[in-house]
């Protein structure tokens, strides 16, 4: 009975799997690979992203296309920690920028951020731990600013400069990161990048010891930040409690730090800190009392002398 | 036909098997006739975990309600059928059905799989929620959150539902949870004359004494507090004695943002600024010695139910748990008849004074009680009528909706506003005040030897300064090596976070015009978080650790204390301070 059966039930089965594997569809565009490719490489897919993006690169048919897709193939080959491919990455990425050199072009200045950026991942030794920043990578963001001075990479290439320059923590290097930052702000207040600059430079302030400035720097960044942000998509609990810190401990603005304390304590009143504002506005209570005492004794000193 | 009798009496194994699987099947076709639509209903399956008491009739109960309200306004009815599957196939139950494409239309999302896994298929399997969770909660209207978006209605603001990664609202909690110490109020009563136990730490304790001093009808002593590894974790750990931790901000929260790193712990120990028998982890371990003695013998080898029968057994009084267990163990004490056993207490936690004196230093105020969000449902990209789903949620969610939900759960609202029932007034977070800040290792050789010593302490085997005294060097040696590691993880990580960025600074081409504005700025204000300040701050991190190493003299050198105000600082305050009086007096 069963051997009657078995051949006819294992060809049933080899025409369901094979009419199940059947490509019915159409086959993809190069930009549908390159979307599907992106969307893999989010969530971390990496070999399907690289199929999707070779598949790209082979069948791309305008110059346009091509560099579009060899700039996703190197971004797949060079960021994933498995199986990267710097080298290759780096060729395809010069590729891709001579490909797409035409004025108003679209991949060339992502594809040589990507190049600056490879300067800080991959140029340093990763045993040398303490090393967070590549300062021969500078030169690579600053040809992004000067070539392509109106794209949106230009903005970025600037942020990550300026954070190269800040993480060295040196007077002339945070000297310069606020230089950066103070031509770039007052004529960009609508840039998404703005208020994350005021915030490298109030760090850059910091290795100063700017400490007053850096307090007004923090406060501008916020409110910059919320003012761009108006479907209110970041929590600011962090900044908020930031700035009450960075105005009692280092600008000595006591009154300042009162307002932002309370503010993280009105807007954020889930916010794991709210206690240590409340503590925080108990001990600037106290902090006055003795100063006012102490300036009460002085004055009265003074009207005292001859 | 004798023949196959004769075999089947032989096997009866066969014949159960056969019998199960029939009965299997027959659920299988009942459930799916159930799940075929009617020509005026809808149907929408919900699946989740939660086996606890009151769950799935708080679900049926609502999903009811809500067809009622679903039917006036369109003639057509919604039937909610629930799949409540175990704990322990949950992640393989959701895995198969997505995959196959029979998924529900709502999952609850976060348990059973790695958050890579979840990721991957709240990205590939469910529907982002980012458009419609910013218009308001249309079952609001005639309440005081009519017209304010749906997001904000939540206690956190939403944040909960929102995937930073995916970069969308991806589900919507219902309901949030706490912990809390449940007790028997007749067996406290019985050995103690209380029915209320006292909230001050000694007084507590003394509380304990008594109950360990009365025997059972059998001689055994009574234990008051039924507590295993699990128990002490959550319960006993996080709630009473890490909080007195809160005090080492002031000695090891050098970039001041008001938490302590294991990077800070390790700066500060390496510099001396801090010592591992600092008096506040010193009153944290103090702490816990005193409570052991209240728990059963060998509790570090108990198991979690076995725990929760000695509280069902009334051989126990106290027990800490969660909301989600507050049914439950009210259901321990009903007995088949539906009579009550025992009465379920549920009071926070015992803490000490600010006039205690061996604790008042540190307990400078109530502990804080994290909010936690719970059992958020996403909806399935192959679900029928996700716009009946997400009303559905938003029902559940809206503020009578979750008042009622809670009510039926037993579990605290998660909608700003919602009444907490009576019987739940306990659970309300306590959203102000102290939380621990012990982070004493930096990784995993530091971890293993830290947990082992714990493990020995626990059992009563060590004292706290036997401990201190073997792990500090051992700490010091180990925490080079794991701090080490730490930063080559991190590096590994920013390779991750750039490959992340650029995948999405290209999905954002094809965001709708109106949209594109909003997605930059997310953009641009996650590459600061995840890229630009932690480099800067890793760097200032970096040397902080190498100073903290520093030899100066015959010592360490000090670092300095992150909240004493520096002499500068202080000069400037009285000088602003000096204008103000002298505008005054102008």
């Amino acid at each position: 009975m069963w051997n009657r059966f078995a051949p006819a039930l294992a060809c049933c089965l080899t025409v369901v799997a094979c009419l199940s594997g059947c490509d019915k569809g159409e086959p993809l565009s190069v930009s549908q690979h390159l979307d599907l490719g992106w969307e893999k490489l989010r969530v971390g897919n990496i070999d399907s992203s690289r199929l999707h993006f070779e598949t790209a690169v082979t069948t791309a048919s305008s110059n346009q296309e091509r560099a579009k897709a060899k700039f996703a193939l190197a971004t797949s080959l060079s960021l994933p920690q498995i199986t990267p491919d710097v080298e290759r990455a780096r060729k395809l990425l010069g590729e891709a920028i001579v490909l797409d050199a035409d004025p108003g072009t679209e991949t060339a200045p992502w594809a040589a951020l990507l190049l600056a950026r490879l300067g800080d991942l991959r140029d340093i030794d990763p045993d040398a731990v303490d090393i967070l920043v590549n300062p021969d990578a500078r030169d690579k963001y600053r040809e992004v600013m000067t070539r392509w001075p109106s794209h949106p990479a230009a903005q970025e290439a600037r942020a990550y400069l300026v954070t190269s320059l800040v993480a060295a923590r040196t007077p002339d290097e945070a000297t310069e990161a606020i230089r950066l930052v103070d031509e770039f702000v007052p004529v960009n207040q609508n840039s998404p990048w703005s208020a994350t600059l005021l915030g490298l430079k109030s760090r850059a302030l910091r290795t100063l010891g700017r400490s007053e400035d850096r307090l007004a720097t923090e406060i501008q960044s916020l409110e910059l930040a919320r003012k761009i942000d108006a479907a209110g998509t970041t929590e600011y609990a962090g900044n908020i409690w930031g700035i009450g810190i960075i105005a009692e401990f280092e600008a000595g603005d006591l009154a300042a730090a009162r307002k932002y304390y309370n503010l993280l304590i009105t807007e954020y009143p889930a916010d794991q800190r709210v206690f240590n504002a409340e503590q925080a506005l108990k001990r600037i209570d106290a902090l006055e009392a003795t100063l006012k005492q102490e300036i009460a004794l002085e004055n009265t000193a003074k009207e005292n002398q001859p | 036909m004798t023949a196959i009798f004769r075999f089947l009496f032989n096997n009866p194994a066969l014949i159960l098997i056969a019998a199960a699987f029939a009965w299997a099947a027959g659920t299988v076709w009942t459930r799916a006739a159930r799940s075929i639509e009617g020509e005026n209903e809808i149907v929408l399956r919900v699946c989740h975990w939660q086996l606890e008491t009151g769950y799935r009739d708080a679900i049926n109960e609502l999903g009811k309600d809500f067809s009622d309200d679903y039917f006036k306004r369109t003639g057509k009815r919604v039937t909610i059928i629930q799949d409540a599957i175990p704990e322990t196939v949950y992640g393989q139950f959701v895995s198969t059905n997505l995959i196959g494409g029979t998924a529900p239309d709502l999952i609850s999302v976060g348990l059973g799989l790695n958050g890579v896994i979840w990721r991957e298929y709240l990205n590939r399997y469910f529907v982002p929620l980012t458009s419609d969770i910013n218009r308001p909660n249309p079952f609001n209207v005639g309440t005081e959150l009519e017209g304010v978006p749906f997001k904000q209605t939540f206690v956190d603001g939403g944040r909960s539902s929102y995937n930073e990664e995916l970069q969308n609202y991806m589900t919507v909690a219902n309901s949030m949870h706490a912990i809390r110490l449940f007790y028997n109020v007749d067996l406290l009563e019985k050995l103690t004359g209380l029915r209320t136990p006292p909230k001050e730490w000694n007084a507590f304790l003394a509380l304990c004494e008594k109950i360990k001093s009365q025997k059972k009808p059998d001689g055994t002593r009574y234990t008051p507090v039924a507590s295993s590894k699990y128990h002490f974790g959550f319960g006993w750990a996080g709630t009473v004695a890490d909080p007195l931790t809160w005090t080492l901000l002031k000695k090891a929260d050098f970039n001041r943002d008001g938490y302590v790193s294991s990077e800070e712990t390790f700066a500060a120990i390496k510099s001396g600024r801090l010592k591992f028998d600092d008096p506040a982890i010193r009153a944290r371990y103090a702490i816990i010695t005193q409570l052991m003695p209240t728990f059963p013998e060998g509790w570090t080898g108990k198991a979690r139910d076995e725990t929760v029968f000695l509280f069902a057994q009334q051989r126990a009084v106290f027990i800490p748990t969660g909301t989600w267990d507050a049914r439950s163990l009210q259901q321990q004490a009903i007995d088949a008849d539906g009579k009550r056993i025992f009465e379920v207490g549920i009071i926070d936690f015992p803490y000490p004074t600010t006039q205690d004196p061996v604790y008042g230093p540190f307990a400078l105020g109530p502990r804080y009680d994290r909010p936690l969000p719970w059992g958020g449902f996403g909806i399935t990209r192959t679900c029928k009528h996700p716009d009946v789903a997400f009303e559905f949620l938003q029902y559940i969610t809206s503020l009578k909706g979750n008042e009622k939900f809670c009510r039926i759960v037993g579990w605290i609202p998660v909608v700003k506003g919602a009444a907490i029932p009576e019987s739940l007034r306990s659970f309300k977070p306590t959203l102000r005040g102290m939380y621990g800040n012990f982070t004493p290792f930096v990784g995993g050789e530091t971890s293993v030897k830290f947990e082992q010593l714990t493990d020995v302490f626990l059992a009563g085997r060590i004292t706290f300064d036997e401990m201190v005294k073997q792990y500090t060097p051992a700490y010091l040696i180990m925490g080079e090596k794991d701090y080490t590691l730490a930063k080559r993880d991190w590096k590994r990580g920013s390779l991750g976070s750039e490959q992340f960025l650029v995948a999405m600074r290209e999905s954002l081409k094809t965001v709708p015009a109106e949209r594109q504005r909003e997605m930059l700025w997310r953009y641009a204000s996650l590459t600061a978080r995840r890229q630009l300040f932690p480099t800067v701050d890793r760097a200032y991190q970096v040397k902080l650790i190498a100073d903290s190493g520093k030899k100066s003299g015959e010592g360490t050198v000090q670092l300095p204390a992150p909240y004493e105000l520096s002499a500068a600082a202080r000069s400037r305050a009285k000088e602003k301070l000096r204008k103000t009086f002298a505008l005054e007096s102008n």
